[in-house]
């Protein structure tokens, strides 16, 4: 029987495209190819199949492998991260493009400021802008809401963190205009980030963009390390 | 053990921000999955942390598990062994060439084969894929097993079977070849 893939491989070869993406579903490759190879999974679709063949075969070898119930904080730890009530369920709705009713939004927003400790006399409003800055292969995403009200960006940091040893700074970039740094993200998954009065007209049509730099941030002023996530503002 | 439906509706649920069907789907499938990435990484700590990482990750992409292509298992294990593998690679090579072998962790997971009670509780692809390694030389096979489940490199792989980079390399895509071979008849 002829499995999808195999007219690809050269007569009498080594295998060709089935040993390759065998190869990248193992994880066996160097990273610059490794890189190559996914970015054709993403564009060539039999290729794709190939490697969900040797994912979905290979993981049968798990069947070898006996379950060990780890410890309670693991869970802990994650309600924490996903569940902690001052960034739920506000901050979930973020990046799916979903605005909530005012009222609800409002009283939500009383409690995360609350909890965040940045209470003005008067509940805080709805965002006007929001952005998702993820990466492509969501190895990090950011959900980000800016309060018009507040001056500030609102950033919840779901998936991924800094390099060891590095730092992620992030970036305002202007419709046409060169990165402008919001600053270095602390560790906090939750933080707000106030945006200079300047800035603020700009947020229209921009792009929010988290760079790889050095602890303390870009030396330069300029983004110096990879840019690892990126996504636009929409007007809420 | 959840059947694959339930755990199915769960991933559903968990797309729409359901907490519940989160930690129901946690209490299901974690034990196997730090299982997963314990057996990759060696490592308590470290597979606390990837294991921490593989569900915020399932949290944040519930949306993108399509029932029908892959069993809700198999897609959440290959998550947890791509994240582990990826923490392995991370490290500095001197240390991932040296936690091959030894070790107390690894001594829970001596017994690697399959025994016939597991053998009959499994799909038929798992049993086939049993037999088609079964095809294979006994290193060969070993080979896979150790690229898949302890996530070892071609370096770390030459090194365990004494053979040069090179050589490991086509005898290892050739066993792959005749593995899909097998597992496509």
């Amino acid at each position: 029987m002829t499995a999808p893939g195999d007219e690809r491989d050269p007569a009498g070869g080594d295998g060709g495209d089935a040993a390759l993406a065998a190869e990248y579903a193992l994880g066996l490759l160097p990273p610059a190819e490794a890189e190559v190879v996914a970015a054709r999974a993403a564009a060539d679709p039999a290729f794709a199949d190939l490697v969900a063949f040797w994912e979905e075969r290979l993981a049968g070898l798990a069947d070898e492998v006996d379950p060990v119930p780890p410890p309670d904080r693991v869970l802990a730890g994650l309600r924490r991260t996903l569940f902690a009530e001052r960034d739920r369920p506000w901050w979930r709705k973020l990046g799916i493009g979903q605005a909530l009713g005012g009222a609800l939004a409002s009283a939500l927003l009383l409690m995360l400021a609350l909890n965040q400790g940045w209470l003005g006399p008067t509940p805080l409003p709805p965002p006007a802008f929001e952005a998702e800055i993820a990466a492509e292969d969501r190895s990090l995403v950011i959900a980000a809401a800016y309060v018009a009200e507040e001056g500030a960006l609102f950033l919840d940091r779901r998936v991924g963190a800094a390099l060891p040893g590095r730092a992620l700074e992030l970036w305002l970039i202007p419709e046409g205009a060169a990165p402008v740094s919001l600053g270095v993200l602390p560790a906090d998954a939750l933080v707000r980030v106030p945006v200079a009065p300047a800035l603020r007209p700009a947020l229209a049509g921009a792009l929010l963009a988290v760079s790889d730099e050095p602890p303390g941030g870009s030396p330069t002023g300029a983004p110096t390390g990879a840019v690892l996530a990126a996504g636009p503002v929409t007007q809420l | 053990m959840s059947s694959r439906e339930d755990i199915e509706a769960d991933l559903a649920r968990i797309a729409l921000g359901d907490r519940g069907a989160f930690e129901r789907l946690y209490r299901a499938t974690s034990a196997k999955l730090f299982g997963v990435c314990l057996r990759v990484l060696d490592d308590r700590a470290e597979a606390e942390e990837v294991l921490q990482e593989v569900y915020i990750q399932v949290w944040a992409v519930a949306d993108r598990f399509r029932p029908g292509l892959a069993s809700p298992m198999t897609w959440l294990i290959t998550i947890a062994r791509n994240r582990a593998v990826d923490r392995r690679r991370r490290r500095r090579p001197t240390v991932s060439a040296t936690t091959a072998d030894g070790g107390d962790l690894l001594a829970d997971f001596a017994d690697d084969a399959p025994g016939p009670e597991r053998l009959a509780e499994a799909g038929d692809d798992r049993v086939r894929l049993a037999r088609c390694l079964g095809e294979l030389a006994e290193d060969r096979a070993e080979a896979v097993r150790r690229a898949y489940l302890d996530g070892e490199t071609y370096a770390e792989l030459a090194d365990r079977f004494g053979v040069p980079l090179n050589t490991m390399r086509t005898w290892l895509r050739r066993s792959l070849i005749r593995l899909r071979e097998c597992l496509s008849r």
